[in-house]
């Protein structure tokens, strides 16, 4: 039954929850674009024409928060702009909920958690040490589903962020650290940051920011889903010359859009 | 190649569906019907559409907040001089809810726990549905889907998978078009199984009128859904409509003969969409360029023959069982520190 004293075991069972995710979501997901100058280096939104590396929410959190933003971040699945891939992310979190949908976050969280825990490590030079869901700003009360599934999955090291006092609803999606409050933390961790969706980024890059804040030494934020918009011309142009068409693969490392590091 | 010969030779009852059913996500609720207050507000919501909310987006609101009566009270119109209206609307909702219901038919909304638990999953799940015969929200069903105007062969082969779908204790689920979906529904209850229909019209009309008693009879013994409001008249974009919601309801999708212009085409692509396996029969592959084009697509399988849409059903199902177990292995039991 064990499945950690049996690495066979183990791997096997990962592979079978890989081709699983391909069959069942492969038409409907889509692998995360990382090419420098096609899309940002940080949230791999695509482009516009001339911009160099990062997109203007993303330049502009660099300018005014630099090392205190996530040092590292990876994408499992791009989605918002497809219905499927939109209907997931809420079906999930739904109050009514859809079981499938559960199960395939799960399934996502278990292939990027398991088969890539070591990239994040490898790319900071420094072991994970703790790991942490956002918390929602705006959730009627109760654990959020996020934290329910990847508690689950993980054996221990959480570390509970909550939200913060008294944010503004109307500035939730600005980047600031003191929208999350961080319980006290040992100097120089590492921790990995786990959220469900990437719209601007303010949610998860005020989490980063309150635990750098707070004293940790690297932060390395996996996100389930990069949200993208159609209206926006150099994603719309990306998404039909080229994303709608890819074929989705589960051997993708969500950190380098590639190969694992 | 498909060749009537090759029928099975099954029909003797239903073959027991294996293992037990996964346990519903809302515990005892499920025996419960649904309340007039939730159904009202659904109507009303639907019927009054405030801020020209779509059927699409009242579906997604009543999912993410569990019932229809938070959205009716969110969104319900306002009235002049700034009074909350929409009571007006809410008791002709009553009404109408009343009216269905005494007339035979079942309302489930999306948020209702006997929606059909599959449905619910596709982006296209309508947020009513209205239903006469046995609910079963977590019906294993197969879609069998073709053209209207079939060839002898491609009528055998529908009544062959059908027939080899309710041996192996599947549902088999069509359109109630004339062609490949009648012969389809028409062997499965002759098989002794369960069919059920998707209407591209109100529960109250038949299209075509010729199958109005086959209609009655899947009714009776199986299934009769539809999405729309019960008197609502065919129209071209029903159909497609109705397709989505086919492959939603379904674990799988079988193409048995099929045009250029198909709503087994468009059910095919939706199906790729949801993540549901798609068996199209090579007759399908040889005749058209999108079926071509499909082939090596996530979960788009071609069979040769009635043995292998079998076989391909079977190993879908087990591919899926296998991932439960495979997952249920991992959970718990990943170090990702």
């Amino acid at each position: 039954m064990s499945t950690s004293s049996d690495p066979v075991a183990a791997l096997t069972a990962l592979r079978a929850v890989e081709s699983g995710v391909a069959r069942e979501a492969g038409g409907y997901l889509r692998n995360p674009v990382s090419e420098p100058g096609l899309t940002c280096a940080v949230c791999r939104r695509p482009l516009d024409p001339g911009a160099t590396a990062l997109c203007p929410p993303c330049a502009s959190a660099e300018r005014t928060w630099s090392t205190r933003l996530s040092d590292r971040t990876g994408f499992i699945t791009y989605a918002g702009i497809s219905d499927q891939s939109t209907r997931l992310m809420y079906g999930y979190k739904a109050q009514a909920p859809v079981p499938e949908h559960t199960r395939m976050m799960t399934l996502l969280l278990v292939v990027a958690l398991k088969a890539h825990a070591r990239c994040p490590a490898v790319l900071a030079e420094a072991p994970v040490t703790r790991w942490c869901t956002v918390p929602s700003l705006s959730r009627r009360g109760g654990r959020h589903p996020l934290n329910a599934i990847v508690s689950g999955i993980a054996r221990g090291g959480e570390l509970r962020l909550e939200p913060g006092p008294d944010v503004d609803p109307f500035r939730a999606r600005d980047i600031d650290a003191s929208h999350f409050a961080v319980p006290p933390l040992d100097p120089g961790q590492h921790v990995l940051l786990i959220d469900d969706t990437w719209t601007s980024g303010g949610h998860a890059q005020s989490a980063a920011a309150a635990l750098k804040v707070s004293g940790a030494s690297q932060v390395s934020t996996l996100v389930v889903a990069r949200w993208l918009r159609s209206d926006y011309p150099a994603t719309a142009a990306l998404w039909r010359s080229r994303i709608a068409t890819s074929t989705y693969r589960t051997g993708t490392c969500p950190w380098t859009s590639g190969g694992c590091p | 190649m498909f060749d009537e010969s090759e029928r099975g030779a099954g029909g003797a009852g239903r073959a027991p569906r294996p293992g037990p059913p996964p346990a519903a996500p809302y515990g005892d609720e499920v025996a419960a019907a649904e309340g007039v207050d939730e159904l009202s507000a659904l109507v009303a919501l639907l019927q009054t559409r405030p801020d020209r909310i779509t059927w699409a987006d009242v579906a997604a609101r009543v999912l993410d907040s569990g019932g229809s009566t938070s959205v009716w009270e969110e969104l319900r119109p306002q009235d002049t001089l700034d009074r909350v209206g929409g009571e007006d609307a809410l008791s002709e909702a009553r009404l109408h809810v009343e009216a269905w219901r005494s007339s035979g038919a079942e309302l489930l909304s999306i948020a209702d726990p006997r929606y059909p638990h599959r449905l619910r999953g596709v982006h296209q799940a309508p947020p009513i549905l209205f239903a006469r015969g046995l609910v079963l929200p977590d019906d294993e069903a197969v879609s069998v889907v073709g053209s209207r105007a079939a060839s002898p062969r491609g009528l055998a082969i529908a009544a062959g998978v059908a027939h080899e779908l309710v041996r192996c204790g599947l549902t088999v689920a069509s359109g109630l078009a004339r062609g490949i979906d009648a012969a389809a529904h028409r062997a499965a209850l002759e098989a002794g199984g369960r069919t059920v229909a998707f209407l591209g019209t109100g529960l109250n009309r038949s299209y075509p009128a010729e199958n109005r008693a086959l209609q009655a009879q899947i009714a009776e013994r199986g299934l009769v859904l539809s999405q729309f409001w019960p008197d609502a008249p065919p129209q071209k974009h029903t159909f497609l409509m109705r397709n989505a919601t086919m492959s939603g309801y379904g674990i799988a999708t079988v193409v048995v003969e099929a045009g250029e212009t198909s709503g087994a085409r468009a059910q095919t692509r939706m199906a790729v969409e949801h993540g549901r396996p798609v068996v199209l029969t090579d007759l399908v592959v040889q005749r058209n360029t999108w079926a071509q084009e499909l082939v090596g697509q996530p979960g788009v399988h071609v069979a040769e023959g009635l043995g292998q849409v079998v076989d391909i059903i079977d190993q879908v199902r087990q591919e899926t069982r296998a991932v439960d177990e495979a997952l249920r292995s991992l959970v718990g039991l990943v170090d990702i520190l």
